[in-house]
C-alpha cells in the first residue's frame, strides 16, 4: 500500500520545510554578517556573500566596547542566576518541608506577588533603586530580579515530590537542619535547580528595559543595550549590525543546546512562569 | 510571659517610641523651615532682586548653590543646613534665580520644634511604660490594642500638624511658578505618615513575635522549626517586600500625587493624573494597539498546533527540528529584532525582493503606518511559535493513544478525530496559551524599542513604551506611574481570569 509512505514523504517535507521556515531569518543573519558592507546593497540580495568577510565580526566588536558589554552581561547573569537559585532553593524547601508559624498567609503573599506583573512596577522600582542611591551601579543593575516567585514554586513543588524518608533519616542522625538541606535535599533537587538556574540566565540576557534605565553610563550597558545602541550609530553597515546580532546570540543559545532538557522541563511546569 | 518576654516587649515599645519621635521632630522641623523660606522669598520679592548677595553663605546646600550658578533648571531650591534657610531670589522680571539668601531659624522656634516631639516621645514612652507595668492585669490583646491606639493617635497627630502648617503655608498665586513652589513646600504629607505606619508596624509586628514566643515557650521544637525556617525564607521574602509589594504601594501612591525629581515637595493631586490619560489620545492609541498587537497570539496558536501536529509524527531526527523551531523563542531578542528589521527594509529586504519576484508591488514594512504593526506581530508570532508548539506537542503526547484508536475503530477520519478528540482534550493548554500568551503581549518591549520607537507615526506605540518614554524621556513618572496602574488592572484581570480556568479545570488536565 503506498499510503502510508506518500504520508511519510509528505510529513517529512512539511516538518522540514517548518523548522527550514524558522532558522533562515538566522541564516539570513549570518549569511549577511559575512558580507561586504556594499554587497547588501542589490536589488535581489544575494543569498549568500561572494567571498565571505570575517572581519565583519572583529571590526563590529570593537568598534563599540563589546567586551564590557559581554562582561557586564555576564555579571548580571551570574548574580541572577545566583540570587534566584539560592533564594528559592531556600524559600522553596521551607515551603514544603517546614511546618511553621505563619506559614499559610506567607504562602499566600508569595503566590499574590506571582500575580503582579513586574513591567508595572519599573516606575517604583526606579525609584526606590534612585533613594537608595544605585542608579547607574552595578547593584542597581542586578538588584530587581535577584528573587523569582515563579522558582520559588517550582523548587517548593519539586520537593513535595521528593521523598522526605532520607532527610528524617539524616535528622535522626544529629544533622542541623542547614546540613540536612544543603546535604541531603540539595542534590536530590538538582534537576529543578537547574530549570532555575537555566531560565534566570536566559531571562537576564534577554533583559533590555531594567538595563536600559538603570544603566546610564556606557561601561555599565549589557550585550542587548549594547547591540541596539550599535543599531543606532552604525545603522547603514547591515553586516556590521547582522554580525554584533550573531554575537549576542552566541552565549545564550550554547547554554540552550547544552541544557535543553532542565528547558523543557521548566515549560512543563509552565502554570507560573 | 516570662520577665525576659515583658523586657523584649518594653524595649521595642520604647525603641519604637523614641523612633516615632525622631521622624515626628524630622518632619516639623522642615515645616518649620519651610515657614522661614517663605519670609525669605516675600523679603526677595520685595527687593525686586536687587537683594545683595555679596558671598555664598558658608555650608550652603550644594545642590542649591548649583542651582543659583546659572544651571538651567534650579534643582532645589529650598535648602536647610543646621539651621540655616535658603530661598532663591529671582531677577526683576520675577523670572530668573540670579541669587538665594540664607538666614537662620530663630531661637525660640527652634526649641518649639525640639519641645513638641520631645513630648510626643514622652507620651508614647509613658504609654509603653504603663503598659508593661500593669502586663499581668490585662491580657495581651488589650496591650496590641493600647499601643496600635497610641501610633494611630501619633500618626494622626503629626499629619494633622502638619496639615494646619501646609494651609498656612499655602502661597498665594505666584507665576512663573517654579521657583517660588519648591520655596514654600511643605514636606509632604504623605512621605510622613508612610514612615511612621511603617515603624508602628515593625512595632506591632516584633510584639506579637515576641507574644508567639512566649505561648510558645514549653514547645521548644516548634519555636526551633518556626524561626529557623523564617530564616530560610527571610532573604527572599526580604527582596519581595523591597521590590514588589511595596513598590506595589508606592505606585498607588505616586499616580495619585505629583512626581517631579525637580521639585521637592510633591503634593496630593488625586485623580488628575488619569483624568490627564483620558484626555491623551496617544494613551488611547496605545491601549488600542496593545490589544491589536495582542491578536498575534490566537493567530500563532492557530500556527503553532499545525506545526505541533506535523512535527508530533514518529519520524527520524524529528527531536532535532523540534529544537530548531524552537531556537527562536530563547534567542536574544535584540538579534531578532535587527534581522527582522534587514529582512523587512523596503529596499533592500528579502521579503521586499521576494514580493517583487512576484510581481508585487514593495511593501514599506515598518515605515507605513498601516502596515507597521502588522509587521510587528508576524515577528513576535515568528518568536513565539516554538514556545507554543512545544507546549502543544507535551498536549498532543498526553492524549491516549487508546482514545484514538477508538474513534477510528468507530470509523472516524482524520479531520472528525481531530475535531471531536484531539481538540476537546487541548480545551485546557489552548486557554492557558492564550491567556498567559495575551499577558506576556503587553510586556513586549524590545521590538518596538529596536524596530519602530512607537513610530511611524505613533502607530506601534504601545503601553510598555509609552511608560518608558513618558518616564524617562519626558520626567513625568507620576503619569507614567497612572499608566502603570492601569496596565497593572487590565493584567491583574487577565491573570485572575487565567487561574479561575486553571482552577476550573479538572485535576488532570
Amino acid at each position: 500500500m503506498p499510503e502510508p509512505r506518500l504520508r511519510r514523504v509528505v510529513g517529512y517535507g512539511a516538518a522540514v520545510g517548518l523548522a527550514l521556515l524558522m532558522v533562515a531569518p538566522f541564516l539570513w543573519m549570518l549569511s549577511t554578517a559575512l558580507m561586504d558592507e556594499f554587497e547588501v546593497y542589490q536589488a535581489p540580495p544575494p543569498l549568500l556573500p561572494a567571498s565571505p568577510r570575517f572581519a565583519n565580526f572583529t571590526e563590529a566588536l570593537t568598534a563599540l566596547p563589546f567586551g564590557i558589554y559581554f562582561r557586564n552581561s555576564l555579571l548580571l547573569a551570574a548574580a541572577t542566576v545566583t540570587g534566584q537559585v539560592v533564594t528559592a532553593a531556600m524559600a522553596g524547601y521551607s515551603f514544603a518541608r517546614h511546618r511553621f508559624a505563619g506559614r499559610t498567609p506567607l504562602f499566600a503573599v508569595y503566590l499574590g506577588t506571582l500575580m503582579i506583573p513586574g513591567i508595572a512596577l519599573l516606575v517604583p522600582r526606579f525609584l526606590i533603586v534612585d533613594a537608595m542611591g544605585l542608579v547607574d551601579t552595578v547593584a542597581g543593575l542586578v538588584s530587581v530580579e535577584l528573587v523569582a516567585a515563579w522558582g520559588i514554586f517550582l523548587m517548593r513543588q519539586y520537593f513535595l515530590s521528593l521523598p522526605r524518608d532520607m532527610e528524617d533519616a539524616a535528622r535522626l542522625d544529629g544533622a542541623s537542619e542547614w546540613q540536612v538541606f544543603s546535604g541531603v535535599a540539595l542534590p536530590l533537587a538538582r534537576p529543578a535547580l537547574a530549570t532555575v538556574a537555566l531560565f534566570a540566565f536566559i531571562d537576564s540576557w534577554k533583559s533590555l528595559l531594567w538595563p536600559l534605565i538603570i544603566a546610564r553610563s556606557p561601561n555599565l550597558r549589557v550585550v542587548e543595550a549594547g547591540v541596539a545602541s550599535f543599531h543606532g550609530m552604525y545603522y547603514a553597515n547591515w553586516p556590521w549590525q547582522m554580525a554584533a546580532a550573531v554575537a549576542a546570540l552566541v552565549p545564550v543559545l550554547i547554554v540552550f543546546v547544552v541544557a535543553q532538557k532542565a528547558f523543557l522541563r521548566g515549560l512543563a511546569f509552565g502554570g507560573f512562569k | 510571659m516570662t520577665r525576659a518576654h515583658r523586657h523584649a516587649a518594653l524595649a521595642v515599645a520604647l525603641l519604637w517610641g523614641v523612633a516615632s519621635a525622631g521622624v515626628a521632630w524630622r518632619t516639623l522641623r522642615a515645616v518649620d523651615h519651610a515657614a522661614r523660606s517663605q519670609e525669605a522669598l516675600a523679603a526677595a520679592r520685595q527687593s525686586k532682586g536687587r537683594v545683595p548677595v555679596p558671598a555664598w553663605p558658608a555650608g550652603l546646600n550644594a545642590r542649591a548653590a548649583a542651582a543659583v550658578r546659572g544651571e538651567e533648571t534650579p534643582l532645589v531650591v529650598r535648602g536647610t543646613v543646621g539651621t540655616l534657610v535658603t530661598a532663591p531670589v529671582k531677577d526683576a522680571d520675577d523670572w530668573d534665580i540670579i541669587g538665594a539668601v540664607a538666614m537662620p531659624a530663630r531661637a525660640g522656634e527652634r526649641l518649639v520644634g525640639v519641645l513638641f516631639p520631645v513630648a510626643l516621645g514622652v507620651l508614647v514612652v509613658a504609654a509603653a511604660v504603663l503598659a508593661g507595668a500593669r502586663w499581668r492585669a490585662w491580657t495581651e490583646r488589650r496591650i496590641t490594642a493600647v499601643q496600635a491606639t497610641a501610633s494611630a493617635a501619633a500618626v494622626l497627630w503629626v499629619t494633622g500638624r502638619i496639615a494646619a502648617a501646609a494651609t498656612a503655608l499655602a502661597p498665594a498665586a505666584t507665576p512663573p511658578a517654579d521657583a517660588a513652589r519648591l520655596a514654600l513646600a511643605p514636606p509632604s504629607l504623605g512621605f510622613a505618615t508612610l514612615l511612621l505606619s511603617l515603624l508602628a508596624t515593625g512595632g506591632l509586628l516584633a510584639q506579637w513575635g515576641i507574644r508567639w514566643h512566649a505561648a510558645n515557650a514549653e514547645r521548644p521544637a516548634r519555636v526551633r522549626e518556626t524561626v529557623g525556617a523564617w530564616a530560610f525564607i527571610a532573604p527572599s521574602l526580604a527582596h519581595l517586600v523591597v521590590f514588589t509589594i511595596a513598590p506595589v504601594g508606592f505606585l498607588l501612591w505616586i499616580s495619585v500625587h505629583d512626581w517631579d525629581l525637580l521639585a521637592s515637595d510633591r503634593p496630593f493631586v488625586g485623580l488628575a493624573h488619569f483624568r490627564e490619560l483620558g484626555a491623551d489620545s496617544l494613551f488611547w492609541r496605545a491601549l488600542r494597539n496593545g490589544l491589536v498587537y495582542a491578536l498575534y497570539v490566537p493567530a500563532t496558536m492557530v500556527a503553532a498546533l499545525g506545526t505541533a501536529l506535523v512535527l508530533d509524527q514518529p519520524l527520524r531526527g524529528i527531536k532535532i527540528l523540534r529544537v530548531v523551531v524552537f531556537l527562536p523563542y530563547v534567542a536574544s531578542t535584540v538579534a531578532i529584532a535587527l534581522v527582522w528589521q534587514w529582512l523587512l527594509h523596503r529596499d533592500f529586504g528579502l521579503l521586499n525582493a521576494a514580493l517583487v519576484a512576484m510581481h508585487l508591488p514593495r511593501i514599506d514594512w515598518l515605515g507605513n503606518p498601516a502596515t507597521a504593526l502588522p509587521a510587528l506581530m508576524l515577528v513576535s508570532a515568528w518568536g513565539q511559535l516554538g514556545y507554543m508548539m512545544v507546549v502543544y506537542l507535551a498536549g498532543l503526547q498526553a492524549i491516549p493513544a487508546s482514545l484514538l484508536e477508538a474513534a477510528r475503530l468507530d470509523g472516524a477520519n482524520a479531520w472528525q478525530r481531530f475535531r471531536l478528540v484531539v481538540w476537546p482534550m487541548l480545551r485546557p493548554v489552548s486557554t492557558y496559551l492564550l491567556l498567559t500568551g495575551i499577558i506576556w503581549s503587553f510586556h513586549g518591549f524590545t521590538l518596538v524599542y529596536v524596530m519602530t520607537e512607537g513610530g511611524p507615526a505613533h502607530a506601534t506605540d504601545v503601553l510598555v513604551y509609552r511608560i518608558y518614554q513618558t518616564a524617562w524621556e519626558f520626567r513625568r513618572f507620576d503619569v507614567a506611574a497612572a499608566m502603570s496602574v492601569v496596565l497593572c488592572g487590565l493584567l491583574l484581570a487577565l491573570t485572575a481570569l487565567q487561574w479561575r480556568v486553571v482552577k476550573g479545570e479538572p485535576a488532570d488536565a
